[in-house]
């Protein structure tokens, strides 16, 4: 008695779709799961990353703002100080002038002794103008009446600009950019998280494709959820 | 055969339905989950930029406060440097007109020019040029910083709904993670079991998304850059005391943004202040009127639903619940108020006077005793007696509105006086009166527009300092309504062997309104007597101040008398009856020249002589000498002036009087006054000279023309 012959398979060439249709479709529905949850989880990481830098960018305006108003005090202080000075200097020169021209005066009124002492003074007022300006005011700043040489004006918005330039940290600093800076991290941060939603809505169909009855319908599904998987990840990462 | 019994067999037929519907579930739930991170997200993100600008909006609003007092500063400084300008000028010219010396005269003359011309040139670098422009000027300059403080207050606002909203998200969140915790243990449970757990969970998930939904709709607080434009500029209307145009402001903004907390707040102080009567003085105001106070009220409690709950506003809300006799409301309010701050003694004083109208004497000593403590330290030195000028006159009201709270109101008065004493007084002596003393007979009078009292004391120890606490009723109320405390008023006695004294005449501001007053006599905390007295509006009508610092005088003059058409010298003012041309006041001073060449009295006379002479006046009687005129010292000391005085009558037949008066500071000071006739002539010189006062007068007065 001779053994049972059994069929065997082997030298059967197994068509492709065939293969194909042989593999579980679940199982890879769950991998793509898996795949998808991954992919999620890494949005997530990234828009934390961003969410630091913003954070880090609200920490820096506000220490720039700090700066830049510290910065601005000093420069004000200065300035009127400045302005200040500029006011007894304006005194002091238009005083001597008065001065000059009144001793005129008591000099035609044959006051002379009154007219000396009042030429007297007016050079002493110029000696501590020009005392005073060379101690607290530049002068560079100072507009003169051409006719009478007297000073008139002092150009605060000129000398206040220049201060702000010479003042290199401050100059540097711009807390409104970094502050729009950590703006924009935060809109990357939210964007981000807008398309893990997308996500969730991709496994969401392809745990409809997992539970179907219809067999037919199962790989349409699950191929609508690859779709809006591949398309909200390559938006979400590539389009930031 | 033996029986076989069949298994039982429990059929779970629909256990891969309900898997599979339960898988769905579970992933809708989660595609939920995420739509709310999401939206968590979003609102932690708005939290922390709003709470970034708030950040950098006060940093940028101390900055800038900083600019504006240094501005303020520089501005107030060349001001300053111009009224000493002008008040060079002023001398100059004065001794100009004086000397007898041409040569001298036009030395001063020239003087006077110059130092005219300077005045100029330094007053050109500011735009304060007054006193009202300084204040103008504060409150422009204030503007930039308060636009910072108020966007700072709104995007804390925001920071807090955003985040309230974020956190509403994770509790949300919270509760879906248990959604799913029990629609994931029903997998676990076989039979009709698993609906026990499984429609709670889902349950619960429908309750979340309706939940959501409200958190989603639920309102940030939306305030627009222009209802903080019309706030910062209701604040600057309200630093330069124009509170009717800070209510108009305010009421724009909060109808632009009516979840403006902030500008609710600002309206309900802008609406107590818009209908005070300010007579006591006091930078505290208890006394509005009452449908002001009703409009305060409203935009307070506003202000309050809309989160603004600082200290100051809470019990500001609270006094005025207080005036319109809502006790109930004033209470909680003032007591929110002290859970807040309970270290600023005018914020317990509101809690104790609710607490006596309310008859509750024993928390209402507790609460008083507590304000006198913190007001005893050091940092209330400088408001100490403002504070307690307006716990009185929030005791008046208390009484004024519930009589019955009158005894335990007087009780908290004795103990603000004790408090009071020791300003006044270096040794403020017992703090109860000593047994069987007394004051009697107290009556109130006027001096030159000054009120005092005069009273009998009797049966106390030598200078034991008696304390008077005055009070004020205008004339518009009527002898209706509660007095107010002008502590600017309260002045010691000291008790002496003569039992007659009389307190130190003192001025209710400079012009002294009509109306009722009242003195309160104490010795420690016990109340010896008390007086009311009324007193007219001047018969020349309402007076307002003239002068001031820079003409060296200030005077009382008829509210509807104007300037003449005539040109006065520096540091002269004048002022006629439109009504009666015969009406007339004239008041200069100047000082008298090096080169002069004549003393004090002689100038004097000399100048009454030029002025007889001008006004073609024909002399009646002789000059009479007396005590006419009235001149205040640097240090605010009241002191007579030594006069001269010439009576007569002019070409027209108007009488004329003349008083004049020379200091030992050189000064000549000169009053001319003219009526129809004599006896109208008596009135103006009552109503007019008595209210004069030159300023700066020397502590002693010297030989004068006389």
């Amino acid at each position: 008695m001779t053994d049972a012959v059994v069929p065997s398979w082997e030298g059967v060439r197994e068509r492709r779709l065939a293969r194909l249709q042989r593999i579980d479709a679940k199982l890879v529905i769950a991998v793509l799961i898996g795949l998808v949850s991954v992919t999620g989880a890494f949005i997530t990481w990234k828009s934390s990353q961003l969410g630091e830098k913003a954070t880090d960018r609200d920490r820096q305006a506000i220490a720039e703002t700090v700066l830049q108003e510290q910065s601005n005090a000093n420069i004000e202080t200065q300035l009127r100080d400045e302005q200040q000075a500029f006011v007894q200097y304006k005194e002091n020169l238009t005083n001597a002038r008065l001065l000059d021209a009144q001793a005129d005066r008591l000099a035609a009124d044959g006051l002379t002794a009154e007219a000396a002492q009042a030429r007297d003074e007016a050079a002493v007022q110029r000696e501590v103008a020009n005392s005073l300006a060379s101690f607290t005011l530049d002068t560079t700043y100072v507009t003169f009446d051409d006719t009478t040489g007297v000073p008139t004006d002092f150009r605060v918005d000129q000398r206040r600009g220049d201060l702000r330039s010479l003042d290199d940290q401050a100059a540097k600093l711009n807390p409104d950019r970094t502050a729009a800076q950590a703006v924009d991290y935060r809109r990357r941060t939210q964007r981000l998280e807008g398309w893990t939603i997308a996500l969730v809505l991709a496994v969401l169909l392809l745990t409809i494709a997992t539970i179907t009855r219809n067999a037919r319908a199962r790989p349409w599904i699950a191929s609508a959820a690859v779709v809006i998987y591949v398309a909200s990840a390559s938006i979400a990462l590539l389009g930031d | 055969m033996p029986d076989v019994e069949a298994p039982e067999i429990e059929l779970d037929e629909d256990a891969p339905t309900f898997r599979r519907r339960l898988a769905l579930v579970v992933v809708l739930i989660t595609l939920f989950g995420a739509a709310i991170a999401y939206l968590h997200e979003q609102n932690s993100n708005f939290e922390d930029n709003a709470a970034r600008d708030g950040q950098m909006a006060s940093i940028r609003g101390f900055g800038q406060q900083v600019e504006a007092l240094t501005e303020y500063g520089f501005d107030y400084n060349v001001f300053v440097e111009r009224q000493l300008l002008e008040r060079r000028a002023v001398v100059a010219s004065s001794r100009q007109r004086s000397t007898l010396d041409s040569s001298l005269a036009a030395l001063y003359g020239g003087e006077s020019d110059r130092f005219t011309q300077l005045r100029d040139a330094v007053g050109e670098s500011t735009p304060v040029q007054d006193f009202d422009a300084a204040q103008q000027r504060d409150g422009e300059l204030q503007t930039k910083p308060d636009l910072q403080r108020l966007k700072q207050g709104v995007f804390a606002n925001k920071a807090n709904d955003y985040g309230d909203k974020a956190d509403a998200y994770v509790a949300l969140l919270t509760v879906l993670a248990v959604s799913l915790f029990l629609t994931g243990l029903s997998l676990t449970v076989g039979g009709r079991g698993r609906y026990l757990l499984a429609f709670p969970g889902v349950a619960i998930a429908v309750i979340c998304v309706g939940w959501a939904v409200v958190i989603t709709t639920g309102g940030i607080t939306s305030v627009s850059d222009q209802a903080i434009t019309l706030a910062v500029d209701g604040q600057r209307s309200q630093l330069s005391g124009d509170a009717q145009t800070a209510v108009d402001k305010y009421r724009a903004a909060v109808k632009d943004s009516p979840q403006f907390g902030t500008a609710w707040a600002r309206l309900a102080d802008a609406e107590f202040l818009a209908g005070v009567s300010d007579s006591a003085g006091n930078q505290f105001q208890s006394l509005s009127d009452e449908q002001a106070t009703r409009r305060a009220v409203d935009a307070g409690e506003k202000a309050i639903s809309l989160g603004e709950g600082d200290a100051s506003l809470l019990s500001s809300i609270g006094f005025y619940h207080f005036t319109l006799g809502d006790y109930d409301r004033a209470e909680v309010l003032s007591q929110q108020a002290l859970e807040g701050n309970d270290q600023f003694p005018p914020l317990v004083f509101n809690l104790g006077v609710v607490q006596v109208a309310k008859g509750d004497a024993s928390a209402a000593r507790t609460t008083y005793e507590n304000g006198l403590e913190l007001l005893a330290d050091k940092r209330f030195d400088l408001l100490r007696q403002q504070i307690i000028g307006a716990a009185r006159t929030d005791l008046e009201i208390a009484v004024d509105r519930t009589p019955n709270s009158k005894d335990l109101a007087q009780e908290m008065k004795g103990l603000l006086a004790s408090a009071e004493a020791p300003i006044l007084v270096v040794d403020p002596g017992p703090d109860r009166a000593a047994e069987n003393s007394s004051v009697t007979d107290v009556k109130i009078s006027t001096d030159r527009f000054r009120v005092f009292a005069s009273y009998t004391a009797e049966g106390f120890d030598v200078n034991t300092p008696l304390i008077n606490v005055w009070y004020f009723r205008p004339l518009d109320r009527n002898g209706q309504g509660p007095f107010e405390q002008v502590f600017l008023l309260d002045r010691p006695t000291f008790t002496g062997n003569n039992p007659a004294l009389q307190t130190d005449p003192v001025e209710n501001r400079s012009c002294l309104p009509g109306g009722d007053y009242r003195v309160e006599v104490y010795a420690g905390r016990d109340l010896l007597a008390s007086a009311d007295e009324h007193f007219t509006d001047s018969p020349l009508g309402a007076l307002v101040v003239a002068g001031g610092e820079d003409v060296g005088f200030t005077l009382c003059r008829p509210d509807k008398w104007t300037e003449p058409d005539i040109t006065l010298q520096p540091g002269s003012l004048a002022f006629a009856n439109p009504d009666d041309s015969a009406q007339f006041v004239l008041v200069f001073s100047f000082p008298i020249g090096a080169g002069s060449g004549a003393n004090g009295s002689t100038l004097l006379n000399a100048t009454i002589q030029a002025a007889v002479e001008q006004q073609q006046i024909k002399v009646e009687g002789v000059p009479a000498a007396g005590e006419e005129l009235l001149g205040r010292t640097v240090d605010g000391v009241d002191v007579t002036l030594q006069t001269t005085s010439v009576t007569g009558v002019t070409s027209l037949g108007d009488s004329v009087r003349i008083t004049g008066s020379v200091g030992s500071d050189d000064v000549v000071r000169v009053v001319i006054i003219s009526a129809a006739n004599p006896s109208e002539l008596d009135t103006v010189r009552s109503e007019l000279v008595n209210s004069i006062r030159f300023l700066r007068v020397p502590d002693t007065v010297g030989s004068n023309g006389g």
